[in-house]
């Protein structure tokens, strides 16, 4: 620990020494990439480090580290840093929702089918609803520290609901991995997790389409219309998504070497087609994941090489999320973003046990299966993006306090999970080592 | 986004292109260590780059610096963890004294050419007259060993010639890549600015030291063989770009590191192996992009030719002569410098440092001088290489 902690203090030594040394001017462009892009590598592993062995999750520490060490705190890198690593960033998303892709095997997923679709509309249909009827007077009545004038309190509690439901594909990626666990708590969780935030996805892409329609008065768009355009962009995202699939199953099946290099290249042809067309990266990438590995008996291989070189991309994707957090505007909306976080936690609880009492699940299923959904980050903190970037005025203060409410939800979730997975005695069952592990983890199984 | 995936997807068709070639076809020796040697990556390069179909703008570059200061920190690390004092201390003197010697000398003629022909250039930039010149004196005294391993694969040979001759295609890298990181110190801050340079290159110094330090000071045995790799890329990263922040150049810094890290880590070779490993793809993509930045004018190629049979003459003649005078205790063929032929991928490296701290028209002359030469050298390289050591 200590080892650690000397290392991290040189390098912040060394990067507070150049500023001092390089004057005003400092250093830009490609030079300042490449620093924090090293900085970041370097602290928030030494960061994981520490934290693993305060037995929480390294991903505790990566998102601590981008906190401590981002604009917030001491500034070791500026907000223009952020923005200049949000390529490495979606580069980074994309290769995450490759692994989640990969992660689901359709005999589990029909094995699993009925508890996966019945947790994820439990979630779906009560995290909305208990958000929504939480939120609704409360913003229209302006009892909190926010005032949305007009009808937008509506469509405000709506948005919120909406994201409450979204969980985090990365982390729960990334705690599976450290943890290696495997089991039916681990795959019902990646199940419910990729269905569920496909489905917040589409829903979010309706129902934004009708909020501005809705604003615009008479001349917007019908909602059947709504409706198919969203249908057509989710199956155009999945269509897109299988034939990248067959792209990469010939690949594997004629050459598969270089591997590495090659899914890297996969990520950023799905970034450039998602962008390109306005298509959904997430949905594009986890088909490509899916159909890779459900549908070739090399894709193993695949997986394989996203193993390779995924504790890199954790890292940045992670520290970066950590980063780019506001400390000020968490201060600023702390105890309405508490409420919201709290009002999720116990619906996202009570939503996924009752779902797993009513389904007869064993114990473990019952006891601990919840912990996996508290979790939230690059999808969520993307929908909140967009709500800042769609709704202009009263989305950027919805934005602030979605994205206060993540911030609470990155620390807490990850550090649920990985005490959940342990709990329920899958944690250190996978047969092949996974990226972040190193050693079995001691762990009292319960179920 | 478009160059990065322009880059990958030309990396990928590079690396098909190379698997068919090998699995496909049986080529004739001397096209196959053409090969080797990555020409066709390079080839790729320039077909697609502003010289012929021009599927790639400008800025490329612009965005790709990062790439380059990784690459160059990769190498410039690569390079120095081979570097241990204490195998130094085995060698035999007088073969150190021929390898540093003939690098030495042979950068200093080929310099001297440069210096009368490099401002004759259209629009010539002086202020960086002598930079420029040291960097094509460095990357003109440098000599590859791949050449020599293919060769050496394909026959048998005297082991004690070849080993001086791998003595001398790795030292002489180290040479080259030092004195660079010394020229670009001096880039920014000229002869008035004496202490200013002086306090950049020991910052540079101490940062590398301090760099490989804090890498000893890792608990390596604890880390897999994953974290270490991600701990390494976040260092070549983070040192990479001290070097360019402190105008040294990332090859300098982190050769400084790997020469810290290779004398400190005793008989821990994961750190090399891991690096040597993930070298493949770095090359690939700077040979690329070797091809797309090469602008060959006529006067470029006019210098390249001169310097390229200046360096021949320098490697066949000086080689001779420190034989002679520092007999190496076996026979050594008069024309033994001739095996030198071949200058490899570390002048390009040394091109493409340049061009990350000028972004001038000087650099860009000076990378097209050494594209050519390299090309030509590697070309010839086989078949004198290979006629050498049958005489030897």
């Amino acid at each position: 620990m200590a080892k650690k902690l000397f290392i991290l203090a040189m390098l912040y030594f060394i990067m507070a020494n150049l500023a001092f040394f390089l004057g005003n001017g400092g250093y830009s462009g490609s030079v300042a990439v490449t620093i924090v892009l090293g900085f970041i590598l370097l602290s928030s592993f030494f960061c994981g480090k520490i934290t693993e062995r305060l037995k929480l999750p390294m991903l505790t520490g990566y998102l601590l580290s981008g906190i401590i060490f981002g604009p917030s705190v001491l500034a070791v890198f500026k907000p223009q840093n952020v923005e200049q690593l949000r390529l490495v960033d979606s580069i980074a998303f994309g290769y995450i929702a490759l692994s989640a892709g990969g992660e689901i095997r359709w005999e589990t997923l029909a094995r699993q089918a009925r508890t996966v679709f019945a947790v994820g509309i439990a979630q779906l249909v009560f995290v909305f609803a208990g958000v929504f009827a939480v939120f609704y007077p409360l913003l229209k009545y302006s009892a909190l520290n926010l005032s949305f004038g007009g009808g937008m309190a509506l469509y405000a509690a709506i948005l919120m609901a909406l994201v409450a439901v979204s969980t985090s594909p990365a982390a729960t990626v990334a705690i599976v991995s450290e943890t290696g666990s495997s089991g039916k708590m681990t795959e019902t969780t990646f199940g419910v997790v990729v269905v569920g935030d496909v489905a917040v996805f589409s829903l979010y892409a309706f129902v934004s389409s009708w909020i501005l329609a809705d604003i615009s008065g008479p001349v917007g768009v019908s909602l059947p219309e709504l409706a198919r355009s969203v249908f057509y962009g989710v199956v155009v995202s999945l269509t897109v998504g299988a034939l990248l699939g067959a792209v990469v199953l010939a690949y594997l099946k004629a050459i598969a070497g270089e591997m590495v290099l090659f899914t890297l290249g996969l990520t950023v042809i799905a970034a450039v087609i998602a962008s390109h067309w306005h298509l959904n990266m997430l949905l594009i990438c986890i088909m490509v994941g899916f159909a890779v590995c459900n549908f070739s008996p090399d894709g193993q291989k695949f997986i394989h090489s996203i193993e390779k070189g995924a504790m890199p991309i954790f890292i940045i994707f992670f520290s970066l999320a950590g980063a780019g957090l506001d400390l000020g505007v968490i201060k600023a909306m702390w105890l309405t973003a508490l409420l919201y976080f709290a009002v999720r936690f116990v619906l996202m609880w009570g939503a996924t046990t009752g779902a797993a009492k009513l389904l007869r699940q064993p114990e473990g299923m019952r006891k601990y299966l919840w912990g996996g959904f508290i979790s939230q980050a690059g999808v969520s903190l993307g929908l909140a993006m967009m709500i800042r970037s769609q709704f202009p005025g009263w989305g950027e203060a919805l934005s602030t306090l979605i994205i206060a409410e993540i911030a609470m939800c990155e620390i807490a979730g990850p550090i649920i999970f990985k005490r959940t997975l342990m709990a329920a005695g899958e944690a250190g069952k996978q047969e092949s080592s996974t990226v972040l592990r190193r050693k079995p983890l001691t762990h009292k199984p319960t179920a | 986004m478009s160059s990065v995936l322009g880059l990958l997807v030309l990396a990928l068709i590079s690396y098909l292109g190379s698997i068919y070639i090998f699995s496909k076809h049986k080529l004739p020796p001397l096209l196959r260590y053409l090969f080797f040697s990555g020409w066709e990556f390079m080839l790729l390069g320039i077909a697609i780059g502003p010289m012929a179909l021009d599927l790639f703008p400008e800025e490329m570059l612009k965005d790709m610096e990062v790439v380059i200061y990784l690459g160059l920190g990769w190498v410039g690390l690569l390079v120095g963890i081979q570097m241990r004092f204490r195998d130094f201390a085995k060698l035999d003197v007088r073969h150190l004294k021929i390898t540093v010697l003939q690098a030495l000398l042979t950068g200093l003629v080929t310099g001297l050419a440069a210096y009368a022909m490099l401002p004759l250039a259209k629009g010539w930039n002086g202020d960086v007259t002598y930079c420029a010149v040291l960097v094509t004196a460095a990357a003109f005294a440098i000599s590859s060993p791949t050449v020599l391993a293919l060769v050496r694969m394909e026959m048998k040979f005297r082991e004690r010639m070849i080993r001086l001759l791998q003595v001398i295609t790795n030292l002489d890298a180290v040479v080259s890549a030092l004195a660079v990181g010394i020229a670009f110190t001096f880039l920014r801050h000229d002869i008035l600015h004496f202490k200013v340079a002086l306090a950049f290159l020991a910052q540079a110094l101490a940062t590398g030291v301090l760099l490989g330090f804090l890498f000893h000071a890792l608990p390596r045995e604890e880390l897999s063989e994953k974290e270490q790799l991600t701990v390494m890329a976040g260092f070549v990263f983070f040192s990479s770009g001290v070097g360019a922040a402190l105008n040294v150049s990332p090859l300098f810094i982190n050769l400084v590191c790997g020469i810290f890290l290779a004398n400190r880590l005793k008989g821990d070779d994961r750190i090399y192996k891991a690096i040597f490993h993930t070298e493949r793809p770095f090359y690939v993509i700077m040979l690329v992009l070797a091809g797309m930045i090469y602008v060959p004018s006529l006067f470029a190629v006019g210098v390249a030719i001169a310097l390229a049979l200046v360096r021949l003459a320098g490697k066949y003649y000086f080689v001779y002569r420190l034989i002679k005078r520092y007999d190496p205790g076996f026979d050594f063929p008069s024309n033994g410098g001739l095996a030198l032929t071949s200058q490899g991928a570390m002048a390009l490296i040394i091109g493409f440092a340049f061009l990350t701290v000028d972004h001038g028209s000087a650099s860009r002359l000076v990378f097209s001088v050494i594209v050519t030469s390299m090309m030509m050298n590697e070309i010839a390289a086989p078949l004198l290489v290979s006629r050498t050591l049958k005489e030897g």
